[in-house]
């Protein structure tokens, strides 16, 4: 239905205009054009079109009238424009007049001659005489518009400003235009009846931009400087947002102000504008409007601390150059702001008695946080009923303030942050657990996180962890989360004491395994173990040079961990290979450290517990390893003892837990190959261990796997040294450890073995697998043989050739296509034989 | 075509993580297959492991029995390992998944991780692993520090451990290490002198070791403190008189550019912030 009514109103506008263009183009009846124009504004008259619908009409309108405002001032002076304001005037209907008068007039301001100061008074108050709500704004809209530009800048005292306006005139002109837009937007929402109240606020929303683009004008207007905005702006501003008394007014035009000002002129009236804040209606969401300006303050310092360390870097830079140079690069590339900053005290701004200094933008003079804080207290006691979520929001941008304008005050931080547990303890559940306040909070705990490249500094806030403690899980575990990551990412070791207990203390709701979920240890999901794997990773960058405090840090760290029960099995293994880190560290200062073998002692006690208590977690072939990684490290770091031990929790792993077959195996190839490296087992004890070891192989349950473990043994009995095969690198094991295990060498239990394992092999029923494995056997052969142990004789070798090859002419015992692979493989070991006796006399003797 | 070998990555238990510079130099698209050598213990780096290439090989490393390492229940079902040696020999090995082999222009490659093999220190068990896959060349995971030698006229690799991790094998000491490098980077300009002609000074026993660690760049920050402190002490005991920290292993991998029956090896350390890159080349025998 208004759609009709829009349309057709656009109709008539067009009409009009296309007749007003005419008469301009063709004839230059400029009288008849205003009667065409003055027709189609009368459609402006218009009450019932909806706010949207009257602005789109109203953009038709403008448009036409900027038609013909240009051309009436380029028939200026023959059509004189004073004229012309005079003849408008007898246009019938106010609106168009007024429009009309508009148009000619801020054209005639245009002009050199033209009494400006006057045209602009006389508009003023001609366009108090449209009082209907939605026209009244669109009309005082349409001279902000079009004076915009021809708005007087001149100094008060100029000699012209008694007729072409100063630029206080435009200001007054701005200010005034503003008030009284203001009164009709707010009076609209008093209009028609009570039960459209919400759609009367709607569509004041969709005109607010109206109000608040005269605060953009005036924001934009060159030359006034900040005791003027001080003194004369925002006061009268602020006391017609105070008076109006109505909410959506308030809360947009507080809004707009802190947006639309510089930064300095807020931190030079930010006393007025808080002191507003108090009288605003009680209605108003005063935590916005705080917020705003907080974080508009807190960006601004973030800013500036930029810039002055560019600054500063310049500085430096340039104190090196040529004195000229420098001066003329000081005007051309530091904005204003910059500029004050960095004058000197000579030439600087006389308004106040000493010379400002700034820091991150923000006058030394100022406590800017403390401005905010005790506004922010007297405005809980003038609003003891301020939602705690609003609290809670108005402390997190506190936070970001004190932060980016005060980094190292972290006293603030504390204020912040006790002040803000001590509201929580005191509130109701239903309060604190609300969405908003829970995402308030978490915003104010994860902020410093973020913010202090050196995470630890957060630590050293006192009541942030119990700030922390105090949220719900959910949060602490995304701080937790944010604690890591910023840790991993600087990836700077830890190397104090008190910083590892802080930063396990921080991720405290990590290690403790989550409610009752944690007590089945089945399946604990993917996330868990990302979780835990972070942690895990934490652990490897503590350290410190000096190894005793390095082995407090993982103290410290075992018992932070120690809360994670069945989680352990993730984070234990980091603690104990950092722990071997340190043995080795200690081995090192063999010489130095008199009681360096008490110290290891105590360091392989300490492991001994963590693998067991991995072992209880349910990772017992984990715990395997570990025990033989540990082992094997000990016996490198001469602990014996330790080293024998752990050997020895590792078989008893084996027995109790390891009963997959294809595990057993894979657990005794990983005993073969720890022992086999072992150098500084008494023979005893060493051969204990790898009789130990070849019994469980010969226990297997499967023969293959049975054959195999068997001749991998032999090679306990055949040490290979290190270095072997770099001729004339021996130094590794020194004379004095002869007696240990590096010399081990068994000719006959290694021939013991492999004979054992031929049997095993024999004892196959599968002649394809029976062969593979007197393949691998024979290999074994020439590798003893090859390795110079005499027990291994050509007659064995030419015997178990001799068997193999047998075993091919058999035909009827397999398929064919089953014994390719073995057969490939004997025909490679053959091959091998032959090159070899190229080089090795010995090797002649056998034939096949 | 290049083939990245890589292994005992040992994320989050031993190390935090492979060398930003590494991650920054293995990207998609340059690498047609990958090669992982076990202890590839977490998801994040399998999924980049897969991102390199979407061919990823893998084996089983010493570490990866374990029973929550979540990474091989997340592995899609055509990654399960096919083995050499026969159809017998693979039924044995099968679930163990030690072996892999592939084959690559006229070079068959075979992948393992050491503890299997005993092939720690000891190139005659390895050889007789390269015999039994019948591989010309043989990749060997598990030891932390890069090797490759030519033996028997098959090429042998240990690409090390991409994230430096603690290794429980025996440490040498900085006055050894010296001795290699530089016997490393005399042969190094040889090598580049006769790429080709590698195979004529083809003895039956040719080894390059790269060096095992410097000592470890964490350290470097503290050493002047650990010097004084070191002075400090040496008055108690007259022959000592600095402490050598114990070298760690320095993080690595490689990568091999087949073409035809020539394997050209580019290895990768990671030394002191920086990444160094050494280059062999091996000719199969017709």
């Amino acid at each position: 239905m208004s759609n009709n009514t829009l349309q057709e109103a656009l109709t008539e506008v067009r009409q009009q205009e296309s007749q007003m263009r005419r008469c301009l183009e063709h004839k230059g009846k400029i009288m008849d054009a205003v009667k065409h124009a003055s027709t189609l504004l009368a459609e402006l008259r218009s009450s019932t079109l909806p706010p949207k619908q009257y602005y789109e009409l109203y953009i038709v309108v403008f448009d036409a009238l900027a038609y013909l405002g240009a051309f009436l001032k380029d028939s200026h002076p023959t059509h004189h424009l004073a004229d012309l304001y005079e003849l408008v005037q007898y246009a019938g209907n106010i609106v168009p007049r007024l429009y009309l008068m508009i148009t000619v007039g801020t054209v005639y301001m245009g002009m050199d001659d033209a009494p400006v100061k006057e045209i602009m008074k006389d508009m003023m108050e001609m366009c108090r005489g449209v009082q209907h709500p939605v026209r009244g704004l669109f009309l005082r809209y349409y001279l902000s518009q079009r004076s915009r530009d021809k708005l007087p800048t001149l100094p008060e005292g100029d000699e012209n400003a008694a007729t072409k306006g100063s630029l206080q005139d435009s200001i007054q002109f701005v200010i005034t235009n503003f008030i009284e837009m203001n009164k009709l937007w707010v009076r609209l929402q008093h209009q028609g009846h009570s039960r459209e109240r919400d759609k009367r606020t709607a569509e004041r929303q969709e005109l607010q931009i109206l109000v608040g683009s005269n605060l953009v004008r005036l924001s934009q207007l060159e030359g006034i400087d900040k005791t003027y905005y001080r003194e004369s702006i925002l006061p009268a501003i602020l006391e017609q947002v105070v008076q109006c008394r109505d909410i959506l007014a308030q809360e947009y035009l507080l809004d707009v102000i802190t947006q639309v000002f510089p930064d300095e002129f807020h931190l030079a009236t930010l006393d007025i504008f808080l002191d507003t804040i108090a009288n605003l209606n009680p209605g108003v969401s005063v935590r916005r409007i705080v917020i705003t300006m907080i974080e508009r303050l807190a960006a601004y310092a973030a800013r500036e601390a930029e810039n002055e360390t560019n600054t500063v870097a310049k500085q430096l830079k340039e104190a090196h150059l040529d004195d000229a140079v420098d001066n003329d690069k000081d005007g051309d590339d530091k904005g204003k702001d910059k500029d004050e900053e960095v004058t000197d005290p000579l030439t600087a701004p006389s308004a106040s008695p000493y010379t400002e200094e700034y820091h991150r933008g923000i006058p030394a003079s100022m406590d800017l946080f403390k401005v905010f804080w005790d506004h922010f207290l007297g405005l809980l006691k003038a609003r003891p009923d301020l939602p705690l979520e609003d609290q809670m929001a108005i402390l997190g941008a506190l936070t970001k303030l004190s932060m980016n304008a005060y980094p190292e005050r972290l006293e603030f931080l504390d204020q912040i942050f006790s002040h803000a547990a001590e509201k929580l303890k005191a509130a109701d559940s239903a309060a604190t657990s609300s969405k908003e306040t829970v995402d308030a909070l978490l915003a104010m705990v994860l902020a410093p996180i973020n913010f202090y490249s050196r995470l630890l500094t957060v630590l050293s806030v006192p009541s942030y962890l119990e700030l922390l403690q105090s949220q719900t899980a959910a949060s602490q575990r995304v701080v937790a989360i944010a604690v890591i990551d910023s840790v991993l990412k600087e990836q700077a070791h830890i190397t104090d004491i008190g910083d590892a207990e802080g930063v396990f203390g921080l991720l405290q709701i990590l290690i403790v395994p989550r409610g009752a979920a944690a007590q089945s240890e089945d399946e604990e999901s993917e996330d868990v173990a990302a979780d835990q794997a972070k942690i895990a990773k934490v652990v490897h960058l503590l350290y410190h040079k000096d190894p005793d405090t390095h082995y407090k840090l993982l103290v410290v760290a075992r018992k932070a961990l120690s809360a994670g029960g069945q989680l352990r099995k993730y984070t234990y293994p980091a603690l104990v290979f950092s722990t071997l880190r340190i043995a080795r560290r200690y081995k090192a200062r063999e010489s130095v450290f008199v009681d360096w073998m008490q110290r290891t002692t105590a360091l392989f006690k300490f492991i001994h517990k963590l693998i067991s208590d991995v072992s209880i977690t349910g990772r017992a072939e984990y715990a395997l390893r570990l025990y033989v990684d540990a082992a094997q490290v000990a016996d490198q770091c001469g602990a014996e003892e330790a080293a024998y031990e752990f050997f020895v929790q590792a078989f008893t792993v084996y027995e109790e837990a390891v009963s997959d077959s294809r595990a057993q195996f894979q657990a005794i190839c990983i005993f073969v190959s720890a022992l086999q490296q072992t150098r500084n087992f008494s023979l005893d004890n060493y051969k204990l261990l790898i009789s130990k070891t070849a019994v469980y192989g010969s226990k297997l349950l499967k023969k293959p796997d049975q054959c195999r473990a068997v001749y991998m043994a032999s090679h306990l009995w055949w040490t290979v040294d290190d270095d072997d095969e770099d001729d004339d690198e021996n130094k590794e094991t020194p004379e004095g450890e002869e007696s240990g295990t590096a010399s081990v060498r068994d000719g006959k239990r290694v021939l013991e073995c492999l004979q054992r394992a031929l049997r095993v092999a024999d004892a196959c029923m599968d002649v394809a697998v029976q062969v593979q494995l007197f393949v691998e056997i024979l290999n074994r052969y020439i590798y003893y043989f090859d390795h110079g142990n005499t027990e291994i004789t050509v007659k064995y070798i030419n015997g178990l050739v001799e068997v193999i090859q047998n075993n091919f002419n058999d035909d009827g015992a397999y398929d064919a296509q089953n014994i390719e692979a073995p057969k490939k493989f004997f025909d490679r070991t053959l091959d091998y034989i032959a090159s070899q006796k190229e080089v090795d006399e010995r090797y002649e003797s056998i034939v096949w | 075509m290049l083939v990245l070998a890589i292994g005992d990555l040992h994320i989050p238990d031993r190390a935090i993580d492979v060398p930003t510079k590494f991650k920054k130099l293995l990207v998609a698209g340059k690498i047609s297959q990958v090669l992982c050598l076990g202890n590839l213990t977490d998801k994040q780096t399998l999924d980049w492991l897969g991102s390199i290439s979407p061919d990823l090989q893998l084996i089983r490393g010493d570490q990866d029995s374990q029973p929550s390492s979540l990474i091989y229940n997340s592995l899609p079902r055509s990654l399960d390992l096919e083995v050499p040696g026969g159809t017998n020999a693979s039924k044995i090995y099968a679930g163990l998944s030690l072996f892999k082999t592939v084959q690559h222009g006229e070079l068959k490659i075979g992948i393992t991780a050491a503890h299997n093999t005993l092939s720690l220190h000891d190139p005659d068990t390895q050889l007789i692993i390269a015999r039994q896959l019948d591989v010309d060349i043989l990749i060997c995971g598990g030891a932390h520090r890069v090797e490759a030698f030519e033996l028997d006229g098959k090429f042998f690799v240990s690409p090390g451990s991409a994230t430096g991790a603690f290794s429980v094998e025996k440490y040498t000491d900085d006055g050894v290490e010296e001795d290699e490098e530089e016997e490393v980077n005399g042969k190094e300009e040889n090598d580049n002198e006769n790429e080709d002609g590698k195979n004529d000074e083809d003895g039956k026993n040719k080894e390059k070791e790269e060096s095992k660690g410097d000592k470890d760049d964490k350290d470097k920050d503290e050493d002047g403190k650990d010097e004084s402190e070191n002075k400090e002490e040496s008055e108690t005991n007259g022959e000592e008189t600095k402490i050598t920290e114990p070298s760690e292993a320095i993080p690595s991998f490689c990568l091999l550019d087949i073409q035809g029956s020539v394997c050209v090896l580019y290895v990768y350390m990671y030394i002191d912030g920086d990444v160094k890159v050494d280059k062999i080349s091996y000719r199969k025998l017709q």
